[in-house]
């Protein structure tokens, strides 16, 4: 029975959940709001994999996802492109861009890495005000094949795409590339000591989660039918997505896919509070940081019991194991 | 021309420095990348606008209790939220990220999402070889090179203010020479914030006060304090000036557009080429 609540199981029933929602409700509205889920479930575990498993936070996410979705404005200025090809030529482009921001930053970590990607997100924005000439500028550009004129099949093709995406992404994270990521964040020097090229890993990381948010982006322009600074650019996005991801819990991909789902709907649900929902969201966010280190979904899913599960003594060095551990910062300690 | 790059630029670089400094010795003492530090400028202005403003309280009265305000908020900050999560660094970032958009929404809520101005102490203009600028803009400056100087013999030549420096160093053996550095935490987050909220109080008059205020300041408060080497205090007032200069020329000879993507790509530069920053001695995140 208890095997049941296995997490692959779990996935799998709301992966069925998802794709036969359409039968249980024929609220559009809804529907709009699981499509939006979808990228950004998307976003959340590109970025988890760059992020989440090297320990290299990206504070300017938003730029691949702009460079994707921007590819797809300007190759339809000249034809309408369609969905099927712009994905990967979206990601591919992202994938440059990953290469050209990854390869500099290589030496930096922590604070360094969050301030140069906050500010090359930054520079790519105040880029497409200046050329608004070409770009739209704060417009955006408009007249982007529709992924579909059926609204169902919309639905459909999002749910696909992000059960293909987050599947890749998956894959990576569990074979020994994923476990090869963790062991930089855990100690670079020890990795390096071991033989392994940690250069050509970090670079990796960055460009297949730069192409995932790339071609993400891309899924967007041709949801919205639109692309703009707002919509793919701005620095909330790149925030937006940090913080779905640590809320539902990074170096997992399905955590981080996960907290987009728990975010998107929550944000939703709140709306119903009028200027208020934004508060409780932003309430929510800080609780889940100073109560689940290890965010939402993962915390709920090593809670959960079962012979399948990891064993008793893993409360340790679970979320609230930290306690004992003295940060750099920390030590001397305050009384 | 020269002049006014030259003046203009002083008064941005003093107000920068009032900003960074703070955030740069919360990182320096405390190893904290503290994003709340913009919402102390917010605040400031917010509380200046309630206690001035709204209440009608002397101006002089409501700027004290305003900055009483923020450093309680500070120490409120930490000893709730960031003192739980001190071990990890993103997870500092994000909470107290998460708390800066807390704090904008309620004060949109509070207030309204409308700008509001804010009373000045001083009116009219001033010239100074030649160029003309409001005296608001000079008094600010003059705050703002004061606190600086003051923070300067703080730092230097008195024992609260050398214990700091010395925890900064290595709070581990500043313990066993019998420094309180819980103390030291505390005194350092206090003066961070009231540094943040003089910025506040004496720029708001000039500057717009609107709930997301809070962002572009925070932001080149962290690249002033990386430009400048993290934990560095001198290299981020050394890196304010630049920045406050570069900003005004830039914006006097090009145009106002191109300034802040110089300002940007400058940042962007000085990381991948010297990542431990102008005056930073080793790279420790």
């Amino acid at each position: 029975m208890v095997k049941l609540f296995k997490p692959l199981n779990v996935v799998v029933v709301l992966l069925v959940l998802l794709l036969a929602m359409p039968l249980l409700t024929k609220n559009s509205y809804l529907l709009g709001v699981l499509i939006l889920a979808n990228i950004y479930a998307v976003y959340a575990a590109g970025w988890d994999l760059l992020s989440g498993y090297t320990g290299r936070e990206n504070f300017g996410y938003a730029l691949f996802i702009g460079a994707g979705a921007y590819a797809v404005g300007f190759i339809s200025k000249v034809f309408p492109v369609q969905a099927w090809l712009s994905l990967p030529v979206g990601g591919l482009t992202a994938a440059a861009f990953g290469l050209l921001i990854g390869i500099p930053c290589l030496r930096l970590k922590g604070p360094y890495l969050a301030l140069a990607t906050l500010a090359a997100a930054a520079i790519a924005e105040r880029v497409v005000m200046i050329f608004s000439g070409v770009t739209g500028g704060e417009e955006g550009m408009i007249g982007i094949a529709p992924l579909s004129f059926e609204p169902l099949n919309s639905y459909y093709y999002s749910v696909i795409f992000m059960a293909v995406s987050i599947g890749i992404l998956y894959l990576i994270g569990h074979l020994p590339e994923g476990l090869l990521l963790k062991s930089i964040k855990q100690d670079e020097t020890a990795a390096e000591a071991a033989g392994i090229n940690t250069t050509f890993h970090k670079v990796l990381a960055f460009v297949v989660s730069a192409f995932f948010g790339g071609a993400a982006g891309a899924f967007n322009a041709h949801y919205m039918g639109y692309v703009g600074p707002d919509a793919v650019l701005n620095s909330t996005i790149s925030l937006t997505v940090i913080i779905m991801a640590v809320v539902g819990g990074t170096g997992s991909i399905l955590g981080a896919a996960g907290g987009a789902y728990l975010l998107t709907l929550l944000g939703e649900f709140l709306k119903r509070f009028g200027d208020f929902h934004l508060l409780f969201y932003t309430a929510l966010l800080v609780l889940v940081v100073l109560f689940m280190p290890k965010g939402m979904i993962n915390s709920l899913a090593l809670k959960l019991p079962g012979p399948g599960s990891e064993p008793v003594s893993r409360p340790v060095s679970g979320p609230g194991g930290h306690s004992g551990q003295v940060g750099p910062g920390r030590a001397g300690g305050r009384q | 021309m020269g002049y006014d790059i030259l003046i203009n630029g002083s008064i941005n670089g003093a107000f920068y420095a009032l900003l960074a400094l703070g955030f740069c010795l919360m990182f320096g003492v405390a190893r904290l990348v503290n994003l709340y530090h913009g919402s102390y400028y917010m605040l400031a202005a917010y509380f200046t606008y309630l206690f001035a403003v709204l209440l009608r309280w002397p101006l002089l009265l409501a700027v004290a209790a305003s900055l009483s305000g923020v450093v309680a908020v500070a120490i409120l900050v930490d000893r709730v939220c960031v003192n739980r999560v001190r071990q990890s660094s993103i997870a500092v970032m994000i909470c107290t990220l998460g708390l800066a958009y807390f704090t904008q929404y309620l004060v949109r809520i509070l207030f309204g999402p409308r700008y509001l101005s804010i009373p000045a102490f001083v009116s009219g203009n001033a010239g100074i070889l030649g160029v003309v600028i409001p005296s608001t803009r000079l008094l600010a400056f003059g705050v703002g090179i004061g606190l600086i100087l003051a923070l300067w013999a703080f730092i230097g030549k008195t024992r609260a203010g050398r214990s700091i420096m010395a925890v900064a160093q290595d709070p581990e053996a500043a313990t066993y020479m019998g420094i309180n550095t819980a103390a030291a935490f505390t005194m350092a987050t206090g003066i961070s914030a009231f540094l943040a909220g003089v910025a506040g109080t004496v720029v708001a008059p000039f500057l717009s006060v609107d709930p997301g205020m809070w962002l572009l300041p925070l932001i080149k408060a962290f690249a002033i304090v990386i430009l400048g080497g993290l934990g560095s205090l001198w290299g981020s007032v050394l890196a304010a000036f630049l920045l406050g200069y570069l900003e005004t020329g830039v914006s006097l000879l090009l145009s106002t557009n191109v300034r802040e993507i110089v300002f940007l790509a400058v940042v962007l530069l000085v990381l991948i080429i010297k990542p431990s920053g102008l005056l930073g001695k080793s790279l420790t995140a």
